[in-house]
């Protein structure tokens, strides 16, 4: 582990310590400060479909979280319901 | 007060007792069949309306009725059952006995009319007229000793579509897993989101806003917890429940309403970020006269008429609504967001409600009249507005 782990970790830490803001998840998810949408891969233009409202670039506050499926097929699909 | 429903809930818990008077004892009854959603309000215009004159006077008598069992009686023509519940103008809810063979005169509830025909095949939309009058979104909740703060909406699939057996960590015991009914709105709009059809949502059934709340906050495993209530409910809460933010299908980032966790500001509803809300509708029976109280009382809640005091803009974003002249997008039905478009409102307020929301700010210049806007657009509740 580097120095700037160490560092990193203890900064969240720190975070995590505010009554309001859980910044630091034991599964990993961090509420992240703004902004953490990819700049170039967000929908710059006028929007007219749903998923160019839903990927807009925005300065809103957005979380960090890797998602575990267990259930997601190989190809990325999900399966249908039970 | 923490729970400011508890007093609605004891009066409907009275429901039938003896010394309930009759509700046509009372002046001017306008019997609302609603959703829980707008109780709240129902709540804050009673006292409005009862002291209001003339054809404004009226005493709101709250029934509550799910949304599509609203439609279902404006088409079969089926009286109200059930208790009816007053409000003081302290909020004090009182309850009377509905009579036998009374209708309703305005319905309230949280889908566009013919989504109820899947729910129920013989409803009519025709019947009413409907009309959206205020944004409601809707966030899956947490117990805030839970450690989860946001959801997927492939999560919430495998969730709420497989229970335990989708291994979705940690909410994989169906104890702690809350949901409401199919014809409950909340469920219809997570339902649409995350495509698992409302019918066939596992998990404990809340039975009702306050309920959920209870269950979800005081759930004994906090971590394994979750249930979802309109955002304006959660939002009184939030000190028991934690709102997630929520990752649509095919969205890059997961996002609350607000443009923040803590904040009220809705922003990322009112721009298209956060597509789980639907609008609180109006349903006026197409059969009510011109002028009368059904009529005016809905043409009230959408603004088309004022209110006797106040303003309903002001009401709505008191308790947590966003009014439709603060939405920069807009839909035509009930869907994922598939319908979603732009919408400029006829007579914009993003820069008062910017404004109004607990911790809120607009960089938007105060104004008192036009000429303070540079002589452009319009000075609308203190804040130049585009137009």
């Amino acid at each position: 582990m580097t120095k700037l782990h160490v560092l990193a970790i203890a900064a969240l830490f720190a975070l995590a310590g505010c009554d309001d803001n859980p910044a630091v998840l034991s599964d990993g998810a961090v509420i992240g400060d703004r902004p953490v949408v990819d700049a170039a891969t967000c929908f710059a233009g006028t929007p007219h479909t749903r998923l160019e409202f839903l990927n807009r670039c925005t300065d809103a506050e957005t979380v960090t979280k890797t998602v575990v499926l267990p259930l997601r097929r190989a190809d990325g699909s999900l399966p249908p319901l039970p | 007060m923490k729970f400011p429903w508890m007093p609605a809930i004891a009066a409907l818990l009275c429901a039938g007792s003896a010394d309930a008077a009759p509700c046509s004892d009372l002046a001017d009854p306008v019997y609302v069949s609603s959703g829980s959603v707008s109780q709240p309000v129902l709540r804050a215009l009673s006292p409005v309306l009862a002291a209001g004159t003339g054809a404004d006077h009226m005493t709101l008598v709250y029934v509550f009725t799910q949304t599509c069992d609203t439609l279902l009686r404006f088409t079969s023509g089926a009286a109200l059952t059930g208790t009816g519940v007053t409000y003081a103008a302290d909020g004090t809810a009182t309850s009377c006995d509905v009579p036998e063979g009374t209708h309703a005169d305005l319905g309230i509830g949280n889908l566009f009319a013919p989504s109820c025909v899947s729910v129920s095949p013989t409803v009519d939309p025709s019947v009413v007229s409907d009309a959206p009058y205020v944004v409601s979104p809707t966030v899956l909740v947490v117990p805030v000793a839970s450690d989860q703060v946001a959801i997927s909406a492939e999560e919430a699939y495998f969730v709420y579509g497989f229970g335990a057996a989708g291994m979705v960590m940690p909410w994989t015991d169906e104890h702690f897993i809350y949901r409401r009914t199919a014809t409950a709105g909340t469920q219809v709009v997570i339902a649409q989101n995350i495509n698992v059809p409302a019918a066939r949502f596992l998990g404990v059934d809340g039975v009702s806003v306050q309920n959920l709340l209870t269950l979800v906050a005081a759930a004994p495993t906090p971590r394994a917890a979750v249930g979802f209530l309109s955002a304006a409910d959660a939002d009184a809460h939030r000190s028991a429940v934690r709102r997630l933010a929520f990752r649509a299908y095919g969205q890059q980032s997961f996002y609350w309403p607000d443009s923040t966790h803590a904040s009220f500001d809705r922003r990322n509803v009112r721009d298209g970020h956060y597509q789980v809300w639907n609008y609180e509708h109006v349903y006026v029976p197409v059969a009510a006269p011109a002028d009368g109280r059904a009529r005016r009382l809905g043409d009230m809640l959408t603004g088309v008429r004022p209110l006797p005091t106040g303003d309903m803009t002001s009401v709505a974003i008191g308790l947590g609504f966003v009014p439709r002249c603060a939405m920069s997008v807009q839909r035509t039905a009930d869907d994922d967001g598939t319908s979603l478009a732009s919408y400029d409102p006829p007579a914009p307020c993003g820069c008062s409600y910017d404004a109004s929301v607990p911790m809120g700010a607009t960089t938007c210049h105060a104004c008192t009249t036009v000429a303070d806007c540079g002589g452009t657009g319009a000075c609308r509740r203190g804040y130049c507005e585009a137009r």
